[in-house]
């Protein structure tokens, strides 16, 4: 299921914007929590492209820009992380066969990564939307999650209460404000930032 | 080629919705999870009704019957997995030690071994003796999550599946890794070895079929059927059956398959509908039984080539 333009605003009006910029951490600072671990999932599957757009022209869905970063828990830029990311397409139908809405990226000197593609649909077996992360860095346990959208109409306008309607979303933390920017075309933005532990 | 597989299909109302099935008995039985908790048995010949139970024990958290089809294994909540007559549910034996919640079992084709996974992130694998409930191995690894399990005919090895795609073998004896296969990209359910022992063979989610020759585990990549989570390699180790469910989208037509093993080449193909599960089995070298479940329907066909 997409969202319309206008659920999507009412949604990230409601919910408000917490974009969070990567912090950087002060000497004696507390660290960073790590992000949440999440289910893998069947779906997933080796060997996708290092493609930064996975938009796939003629396909129905929201256009979402996903961007963050790859940290350690002192907040140090993992630079040259793999996230692999993989997601349905808005009818809720992973790729088995291709490689459609699955990427592998490589973050960069900071640690960022970035990525376009529609917001995922539902699907029957699960309950929210969401897009799979498998982060990797040289010394760093792998990060296995899911991230998911603040705006599904799964969590009815509050996550902070409805998030385990999906009873997958063991964490409050994995679901993220979404925004929405008109510039160009309805387009929704989702931040991401991801903190790997040894 | 056949598209149509052989002979008519034999269809069965169940008296409650259809959750699982299992072909038994060398095929000649089929066993069915219903959902009030009643477990049927009929005969695959003529779809007579030969029995049923109700269970109305600790609510279960998996379960699997035996390949004769006589036992019950059942994993239940408090950490118990029992074994109990198929027929009567009357328990049989209790494996041991108790442990985290079994999430899927699993026996050895020959029936003397069962594979308890536990839930959760984490790979935790008791595989138990059936004659006396005694663990034979214990494995965990928290960095792996496992989908599915087939075992060595011969008693040494246990495949299984990981979530990544990888294969990870493990020897029983010992109970170490001792390999791992990572040609496949995707997971897989449906795996198993043949009768004797010289291959595995792994249907992988994204249609991809692998086999490997287990003198010196060389692999070898075929085209099967995309989203498969079953399948069986016939009595002579010639050919292979596999087939899907309806999902992803839920109105993907099921079908089974008919493989010549040694080369790939598809022999029969058979669609299915739209279906919620299937199960295979051989009935001879060179022909399968297929069966499929959807709601309280349930439908027995034969795959030939």
């Amino acid at each position: 299921m997409a969202l319309t333009r206008r659920e999507l605003v009412q949604a990230g009006v409601s919910m408000g914007v917490a974009l969070l910029a990567a912090p950087a951490l002060a000497a004696g600072a507390a660290p960073l929590p790590l992000t949440p671990e999440n289910a893998l999932g069947p779906f997933y599957k080796r060997g996708a492209p290092a493609s930064t757009n996975l938009i796939v022209p003629g396909d129905p869905g929201l256009p979402l820009l996903v961007s963050g970063k790859v940290l350690d828990p002192t907040g140090k830029p993992l630079s040259g992380a793999i996230v692999e990311v993989w997601h349905a397409d808005s009818h809720g139908v992973y790729d088995l066969e291709g490689y459609r809405y699955r990427s592998r990226l490589i973050a960069g000197a900071d640690g960022t990564y970035r990525f376009q593609t529609i917001l995922p649909g539902h699907y029957p077996e699960r309950v929210a939307q969401h897009i799979h992360y498998r982060v990797s860095a040289p010394g760093k346990k792998v990060l296995v999650t899911q991230l998911y959208f603040a705006t599904d109409p799964a969590f009815a306008g509050d996550p902070d209460h409805n998030f385990s309607r999906d009873p997958l979303v063991e964490d409050r933390r994995l679901v993220r404000p979404v925004t929405l920017d008109d510039s160009g075309g309805p387009r929704a933005a989702v931040a991401f930032d991801t903190v790997l532990g040894t | 080629m056949s598209d149509a597989g052989t002979g008519a299909a034999l269809r069965i109302e169940a008296p409650a919705p259809i959750r699982g099935i299992a072909l038994v008995d060398s095929a000649a039985r089929i066993s069915a999870l219903l959902g009030d908790m009643r477990i049927a048995r009929w005969s695959c010949t003529d779809g007579r009704l030969l029995g049923e139970v109700t269970y109305r024990g600790t609510p279960p958290t998996a379960g699997a019957i035996a390949p004769g089809g006589d036992r019950l294994a059942l994993a239940t909540g408090d950490n118990k997995v029992r074994l109990l007559d198929a027929s009567t549910l009357t328990p049989v034996a209790e494996m041991r030690p108790a442990a985290s919640p079994r999430k899927q079992l699993s026996f050895s084709p020959d029936g003397t071994l069962l594979a308890g996974f536990a839930g959760g992130r984490r790979l935790e694998l008791t595989i138990w003796k059936v004659a006396t409930g005694a663990p034979l191995l214990s494995f965990t690894d928290p960095a792996l999550e496992a989908a599915g399990i087939a075992f060595h005919p011969g008693g040494r090895i246990a495949a299984v599946s990981l979530l990544t795609g990888d294969v990870l073998l493990l020897d029983l004896a010992s109970g170490r890794p001792t390999r791992t296969l990572s040609e496949a990209q995707m997971t897989s359910k449906a795996l198993a070895f043949s009768p004797d022992g010289s291959a595995l063979v792994v249907a992988a989610y994204d249609g991809a079929l692998l086999v490997w020759e287990t003198a010196h585990w060389g692999g070898r990549r075929f085209e099967g059927i995309p989203g498969a989570n079953a399948l069986a390699v016939s009595p002579d180790g010639a050919r292979v059956v596999l087939s899907r469910s309806s999902y992803n989208p839920p109105d993907t037509p099921a079908e089974a398959r008919l493989l010549e093993l040694r080369t790939g080449r598809v022999l029969s193909r058979m669609p299915l509908g739209i279906v919620s599960t299937t199960a295979v089995a051989f009935l001879d070298p060179g022909r399968a039984r297929v069966a499929s479940a959807r709601g309280t329907s349930l439908v027995l066909r034969e795959i030939a080539g």
